[in-house]
């Protein structure tokens, strides 16, 4: 079953914490540009049901944990962009197991989702390629010709 | 005549591609049930499913593979992590070892297995363990020194297993093998299936220049050009027995509205289907030995990340290039090298928002190194809800020190090689160290195992084989104690884990099981 719109926002802002935009020059992008609910729900249908069923817990356990974590009635799209990353700290430091798991879920498949985002990748690894080509390491693709 | 893909890899032809007419069913594309008859029908086509069909074919048997997973060409690999997962990984990924804490556990399912999504590590079974099993375990008649080199002679030379090229070595596998000298660790270069590799970092995604050589472009296409079939996207059910006798199976195609496939073996059936899913199978056809489903065993791991001075640049060179069994027989640990993608490391960086972000700008200049542990622990394999494979493992404490020794040392190489940081990734620690002074620390570190990140690949010990019916499944002959006909030639059979990476003894065995089943049969009919 997929998600609610609600759901939905808070996907957002939970990926919104994770990977932000602009944080480090280097990779410009964050998760805002990538359509990371349209892949979260493309996930959970292709993943056994107990694994969606836990993605959804994890989304409900980090929207509804900043009282808990840094004492804010608000849920996490209610957060500021450091309030948003403190609070994924503190749930991924969590003294208890399952909390620790259902938010690193959340960072994995976000992670998967994030950096097959059109352009995150190539600002990561692109550089050390040119490098390697140029050793003659590696071959240039097409692509990476027409884009010199 | 330059004829370029756009991932610049010049185009070819490949051996997964033309292959005989007719020779692959899709279960996909059927459009009603099937019923064919062969000599012997194999389960399976991973590491020891494709061996056990290529050896029976070629020994002038007819023989059929029964995959539950489809067949993704190497035309089609991609480096998207997550597209690769799905289409080629168990539950795209996310199976995972339940006990006191959860291992994430990698199971290919696709034409070739896990073959397609490893990194080709050959390592010979190790002389301590051909000793023990045959000690221990009465495996003697099995484990003839002389009949095992042959047949690892013979792998070797069909798979080209070599060192790996230095031009193809990386930054990430150099780096290792310069620290661990320094340090007095012996270590090397890994041997692998290679036909070719030019360093493209792809192997957890599919080799994308087939120069890995997974099942799906060895031993299947082989198999198939001497005339067995596959089908393919057809989920095995169970094992047709008429009594003691396996007459064929009968599978599912992995469709919404399923087709049968019922595969009629006159001579026998081999059921490769992997250590999780071979007990599943044998216990849906009528199988009911005690030990099956027990015995569990496997190898976890835990990477340990850290940002070098000088680039390393991942994404070039080979996935898995050097490894050391230093430490193995004193604490059951071996170090490997892994080149991890972003998308799969990205999840192991310590931290989130702004500061994950400037780890992940710090990529090119991150190194991956891990331990993989020869785990004491034993588990189960049974049947969970929804007839899922349920897999129960707790890891013992001696486990978890082993691996945290590993840690140790794996951080002092690290800082060895010039690491400006180290993430040891163990809960209760420092998610960053940055100085050699902290590792005391790991040390330290509790023996919890739900306090690090193990990960499991190597699967071994359900349906083990031993002589006595009451402690073991299957006997000397590779058949299930009481059946007649009925093969398990996979890691299922293993009494122990071994210490190191077990694909080439999974195929060892397996075509040690085949020549003899084709052996027997060909001396029957003589008689």
């Amino acid at each position: 079953m997929s998600l609610m719109k609600f759901e939905h926002r808070w996907v957002e802002a939970v990926y919104d914490g994770m990977f932000p935009a602009k944080a480090d020059v280097r990779i410009p992008l964050g998760a805002r540009d990538a359509d990371m609910v349209g892949l979260f729900e493309d996930a959970r249908g292709a993943v056994p049901a107990r694994v969606a069923l836990g993605l959804r817990i994890a989304v409900w356990l980090v929207a509804l944990s900043p009282l808990f974590t840094i004492g804010k009635l608000v849920t996490i799209g209610g957060l500021a962009g450091a309030d948003r990353e403190r609070v994924l700290l503190a749930l991924l430091s969590s003294p208890l197991y399952f909390v620790r798991q259902l938010t690193m879920l959340l960072k994995a498949f976000g992670a998967l989702f994030f950096l097959s985002a059109p352009g995150v990748r190539e600002a990561i690894v692109q550089a050390p390629k040119k490098a390697l080509v140029k050793l003659g390491m590696k071959k240039e693709s097409n692509h990476e010709r027409s884009v010199a | 005549m330059s004829d370029q893909s756009p991932s610049g890899v010049q185009k070819k032809s490949f051996p997964d591609e033309a292959l005989p007419e007719g020779s692959v069913v899709e279960g996909r594309q059927l459009t009603a049930d099937v019923d064919e008859t062969f000599d012997y029908v194999v389960v399976g086509t991973g590491a020891a499913g494709a061996v056990a069909a290529y050896t029976l074919q070629n020994a002038g048997f007819s023989v059929a593979m029964v995959e539950e997973g489809a067949w993704v060409k190497t035309r089609d690999f991609t480096d998207d992590v997550f597209g690769s997962f799905k289409r080629m990984l168990r539950d795209a990924g996310t199976q995972a070892i339940e006990g006191r804490s959860f291992i994430p556990l990698l199971q290919g399912r696709c034409v070739g297995g896990s073959t397609l999504v490893n990194s080709a590590i050959a390592w010979r079974m190790p002389e301590d363990v051909v000793d023990d099993w045959t000690d221990r375990f009465g495996l003697g008649s099995v484990m003839a020194k002389s009949e095992i080199t042959a047949h690892f002679d013979a792998l070797e030379e069909d798979l080209n297993v070599r060192s790996v090229d230095d031009a193809v070595m990386g930054h990430n596998n150099d780096g290792f093998l310069e620290a661990s000298k320094s340090l007095g660790i012996e270590s090397h270069k890994m041997r692998r299936y290679d036909k070719g590799c030019v360093g493209s970092g792809r192997c957890l995604q599919g080799c994308p220049s087939a120069a890995k050589q997974g099942m799906s472009v060895s031993y299947v296409p082989w198999a198939l050009a001497k005339g067995a079939r596959i089908f393919t996207s057809c989920k095995v059910v169970r094992v047709m027995m008429e009594g003691p006798r396996a007459v064929g199976i009968l599978a599912q195609t992995t469709t919404r509205t399923p087709h049968a496939v019922r595969v009629r073996a006159r001579l026998g059936v081999l059921v490769a289907a992997s250590a999780i899913q071979t007990p599943g199978i044998l216990r849906r056809s009528g199988v009911r030995a005690k030990a099956l489903g027990q015995h569990f065993q496997a190898h976890p791991g835990i990477g340990l990340g850290g940002v070098m001075e000088r680039p390393v640049t991942m994404d070039f060179g080979a996935t898995q290039g050097a490894e050391s069994i230093h430490y193995r027989k004193t604490d059951r640990i071996k170090f490997e090298t892994i080149s991890m993608p972003p998308e799969l490391l990205a999840a192991r960086m310590p931290g989130a928002g702004a500061a994950l972000m400037h780890r992940l700008a710090e990529y090119p200049n991150v190194a991956v190194w891990g331990v993989q542990v020869r785990a004491e622990a034993r588990g189960t394999v049974g049947t969970g809800w929804g007839g899922r494979d349920k897999v129960n493992l707790t890891l013992t404490e001696n486990d978890v020190r082993n691996a945290r020794k590993g840690l140790v040392l794996l951080a002092k190489l690290m800082f060895e090689q010039g690491a400006k940081e180290v993430w040891p990734g163990v809960h209760g620690l420092p998610t960053v160290m940055t100085s050699p002074d902290d590792i005391k620390k790991i040390e330290e570190a509790s023996l919890d195992p739900r306090a690090y990140s193990f990960i499991a690949t190597h699967l071994f010990g359900t349906a083990r084989m031993g002589v006595d019916p009451n402690e073991n499944v299957v006997g000397l002959d590779f058949a299930v104690h009481g059946t007649d006909g009925l093969y398990v030639v996979d890691s299922s059979v293993f009494p122990t884990n071994l210490g190191v990476n077990p694909q080439h003894t999974i195929m060892m065995l397996s075509r040690l099981a085949a020549t003899r089943i084709a052996q027997g049969r060909r001396a029957q009919r003589v008689a």
